[in-house]
């Protein structure tokens, strides 16, 4: 997922990668995924173009302003009435910031809601990364983590000093933070799609911002709710609460399409209640927090697997053979294929998959399943041409090798046939993560092998399972083979 | 005249280039051509020295005469003449000589025994005389006999070579899909007959320097039997593999590329070093070998330590011989990765990875 933030140059690339992909039908991963917004981290590959808008840019912001709707009173009334809830988070290397979010204070105790990927490297590192907070009027502190929620990407954190402690906040600064938490808007009080609200936080590191937006309803086909917000969310602004007309929140900023306009995404405002109910009075994490990920992802993993092998397979349509196709309820599918009147191999595509990842690390994002289906005719070809075109397509799979988060693939294939099946060449891989025992990537590949100039070149991906869940998986998969019609 | 000797004048190689027979003692060396061994050598004088044949006279009468000197002025015991033998004296000249090295002045006498290398201006000489014995008679060496032209009948190698193409021309033809142009078909036909021709050639040349042969045709065989071969046997083992079921074949790949390369460059090195044939052969192995470790050593955290991760020939489905197993018994296989993959896991690794999103 990029963490590219969107200067000027840059959006305008991406609009045409978007149209063009949309012209095409061919979606590929990278531009269609929900990318998440930490704040700028200087490793990332945003440092030459940081997007800290110069003084003498005014062209850019006024430009920004025509497009956006007009300013209402509301935005700053609801401002000055939640800045004093508002923080930045700060992630501490060596006393120079690694990255940065947002925050907001949402009880009198000092908790404070941002998200798990604004504080990961402290989770995973305590012992490198420190957590600093600092308000707008440039007042900070220390701030501690209770516990996150991996899966809604949340962390609830608490501020160190205590409110009314003179000697560790001599200002009152905390006292002045937790004077009037913010609350969240109640789950029975659904809002309406077109709904202003108002999404905060101080988008790279540059000042805090109020965005206005609209909100569109829960984003469609995913596994986990996730509000469709129509406003300018940016890095460093994850974290930021988004609150409505009354002040309450509704969600919180999470992520934002890249090559795209103004398409955001937030965490339902429940989740983080939830999260603060359950975890209020918790002792603040000591030590590396990969038995409480690992422990998270495990019965993500379960849920998740459970429902998607309780689906029965869409079938694609074909004359000879049915071939495992996953419903759309939390999936997104694309088809693409060779034109008709191509002179060699006609294949069609089908490439289906959750474009909602759980972001664990930097370097691991993990929770989500795919499928691929390639179908070929080579009767165009002949036997020996399409065995050699059908050898290469299915060479071209790309495994991943070991790297510091996973070990390399390790591979089990057979010929396989269940009963009323076609025979297939079946191959499962599975890499194991290093630091999250017991969870695997899992790819299985499977071919047709019954026919000489026709075949179909199956890919199942699930990131982040259990072995149990793995080889159910592949059962799943592999029994999503058939005749079309009984022999 | 009965002490027979031959003088012979050796190049930087150290062969033999010419042989002088010593008819009368003394024998003069020089430019000038009233020498009796003429050397046109411009770094030498008009008479540069003379051969003795020395009768044994006691060594005082010798040392009487100006010796080799030292750099303190005493004469060198060492440079005394033996007994009997041939003994060089230097006459008046700029450059004077070295025997085996050895700085002899213009003036000096030196005994000059046979295993002694003489240099008088550039030209180096070797003496031989009946006083050595003459080494047994050789064995002749295999590649030191003529070279058979008969050895492959001649039709062979253009035979090979059509073989070769027509082998290029239907891998490319089975590779693509009837949609590239003769362009294209042309190209992939002749660059790599191209890159044999490169590859003959300079080895050929190579022989040419050592041997004095353009050994093209030769080294071309050589080439073409060993791709030929290889090419055949990557052909072979995939499909074996899948018609056998035995993916495990494919780990041979590596092995007998590997070994067929090496084999391919001894064979080579064999026309152009025929004496070191045995050396080579020792060399190449360890590189062969080291190569192979090195691949072993890059993989030590793959499933398998050669060959690919999975079997991806996909043959026509009449060539299968082994019958597809149930779904179940392929999941109870898969358990047996979990333990390995456990340990994997424990180690640690560096390597930077992707996010997992660029692997489709």
């Amino acid at each position: 997922m990029s963490r590219k933030p969107l200067t000027p140059g840059r959006a305008a690339v991406g609009a045409v990668l978007l149209l063009l992909s949309a012209a095409l039908g061919l979606p590929t991963a990278a531009q269609t995924r929900p990318a998440p917004l930490p704040a700028m981290t200087p490793a990332s590959p945003a440092v030459p173009t940081q997007p800290t808008v110069p003084p003498g840019a005014p062209a850019t912001a006024a430009s920004q302003a025509i497009s956006s709707a007009p300013v209402s009173a509301s935005a700053r009334r609801l401002y000055d009435r939640s800045r004093a809830q508002l923080l930045q988070v700060r992630t501490l290397y060596n006393g120079s910031q690694a990255s940065v979010g947002s925050g907001f204070v949402v009880s009198a105790e000092g908790h404070v809601i941002t998200n798990y990927h604004v504080i990961s490297q402290h989770a995973l590192e305590p012992e490198r990364y420190q957590l600093k907070f600092q308000t707008p009027e440039g007042d900070g502190g220390d701030i501690e983590l209770l516990d996150f929620d991996a899966r809604r990407d949340l962390a609830l954190l608490r501020i160190v000093a205590k409110p009314g402690d003179a000697k560790a906040d001599p200002k009152g600064v905390v006292a002045r933070m937790t004077g009037t938490p913010l609350v969240f808007r109640k789950a029975e009080q659904p809002l309406a799609k077109g709904e202003r609200i108002y999404s905060m936080g101080n988008p790279h590191d540059v000042a805090f911002a109020v965005v206005e937006g609209t909100y569109n309803g829960l984003v469609e086909r995913s596994f986990d709710p996730l509000i469709y917000y129509s406003g300018s969310i940016n890095p460093g602004m994850s974290g930021g609460p988004v609150i409505d007309e009354d002040g309450e929140i509704v969600g919180i900023n999470v992520s934002t399409m890249i090559f795209a306009q103004q398409m955001s995404f937030l965490v339902p405002g429940e989740h983080a209640a939830a999260l603060l109910a359950r975890s209020r009075n918790a002792t603040p994490i000591k030590g590396a927090a990969w038995p409480k990920l690992r422990q998270q992802l495990m019965a993500y993993q379960d849920e998740l697997s459970r429902n998607f092998l309780a689906q029965p397979w869409r079938t694609l349509t074909h004359p000879r053979y049915r071939f495992p196709i996953p419903q759309e309820e939390y999936m997104r599918c694309w088809g693409s294929g060779s034109s008709a009147d191509e002179q060699g191999l006609q294949m069609q595509r089908t490439q289906c998959r959750m474009e909602h990842a759980l972001f664990i690390s930097e370097s691991l994002q993990t929770g989500y399943f795919g499928v691929t289906e390639e179908v070929y005719d080579g009767s165009k070809l002949g036997a020996l041409r399409f065995s050699a075109i059908y050898s290469a397509s299915f060479r071209n799979e790309r495994l991943g090798g070991p790297d510091r988060d996973r070990t390399a693939p390790y591979c089990k294939e057979d010929f396989v046939q269940q009963k009323d099946g076609p025979p297939l060449r079946a191959v499962a891989c599975l890499r194991a993560y290093r630091k999250l025992e017991g969870l695997f990537d899992l790819t299985v590949l499977v071919t047709n092998v019954d026919a000489p100039t026709e075949g179909a070149l199956g890919r199942f991906d699930a990131r982040g399972v259990s072995f149990a869940n793995a080889t159910q998986l592949t059962r799943h998969y592999l029994q999503g083979f058939a005749w079309t019609t009984p022999r | 005249m009965d002490h027979a000797a031959v003088i012979e004048i050796v190049d930087r190689d150290g062969h033999c280039r010419e042989v002088h027979k010593v008819r009368a003692w003394p024998l003069r060396i020089g430019r000038s051509p009233d020498c009796d061994l003429v050397l046109s050598d411009p770094h030498l004088a008009g008479a540069h020295a003379l051969l003795h044949w020395d009768r044994g006279e006691p060594a005082a009468d010798l040392a009487a005469a100006p010796g080799t000197e030292r750099s303190d002025g005493t004469p060198d015991p060492g440079a005394s003449p033996a007994a009997g033998g041939p003994v060089l004296e230097l006459l008046p000249s700029q450059n004077g000589a070295w025997l085996d090295g050895r700085r002899l002045a213009a003036g000096s006498r030196a005994a000059w025994p046979s295993s002694a290398l003489l240099q008088i201006g550039t030209t180096r000489l070797r003496l031989r005389t009946a006083l050595d014995a003459l080494p047994a008679e050789k064995p002749l060496n295999r590649a030191d006999e003529p070279v058979k032209r008969d050895a492959r009948p001649s039709w062979a190698l253009p035979a090979l070579l059509v073989l070769w193409a027509l082998m290029l021309w239907g891998a490319n033809w089975a590779a693509n899909d009837g949609s590239a142009s003769w362009v294209d078909t042309v190209s992939a036909l002749l660059a790599p007959i191209g890159v044999a021709l490169i590859w003959a050639a300079l080895w050929a040349l190579v022989t040419q320097l050592f041997r004095h042969w353009f050994a093209f045709g030769a080294h071309l065989w050589r080439a073409l039997v060993a791709t030929v071969a290889m090419q055949l046997l990557d052909l072979l083992l995939p499909l074996l593999g899948y018609m056998l079921n035995a993916p495990r074949l494919l780990a041979l790949e590596p092995v007998l590329m590997s070994v067929g390369a090496a084999l391919l460059l001894w064979w080579h090195a064999t026309v152009v070093w025929p004496r070191a044939s045995r050396r080579v052969a020792v060399g190449i192995g360890a590189m062969c070998l080291v190569g192979l470790a090195l691949t072993v050593g890059r993989r030590t955290e793959q499933q398998y330590w050669l060959g690919p991760s999975y079997m991806a020939t996909l043959a026509p489905p009449s060539l299968r011989l082994v019958s597809p197993k149930p779904v179940d018994s392929f999941i109870d296989g898969m358990d047996k990765l979990e333990a390995p993959l456990l340990r994997q896991a424990e180690k640690r690794n560096e390597q930077a990875g992707g996010s997992g999103d660029n692997e489709e």
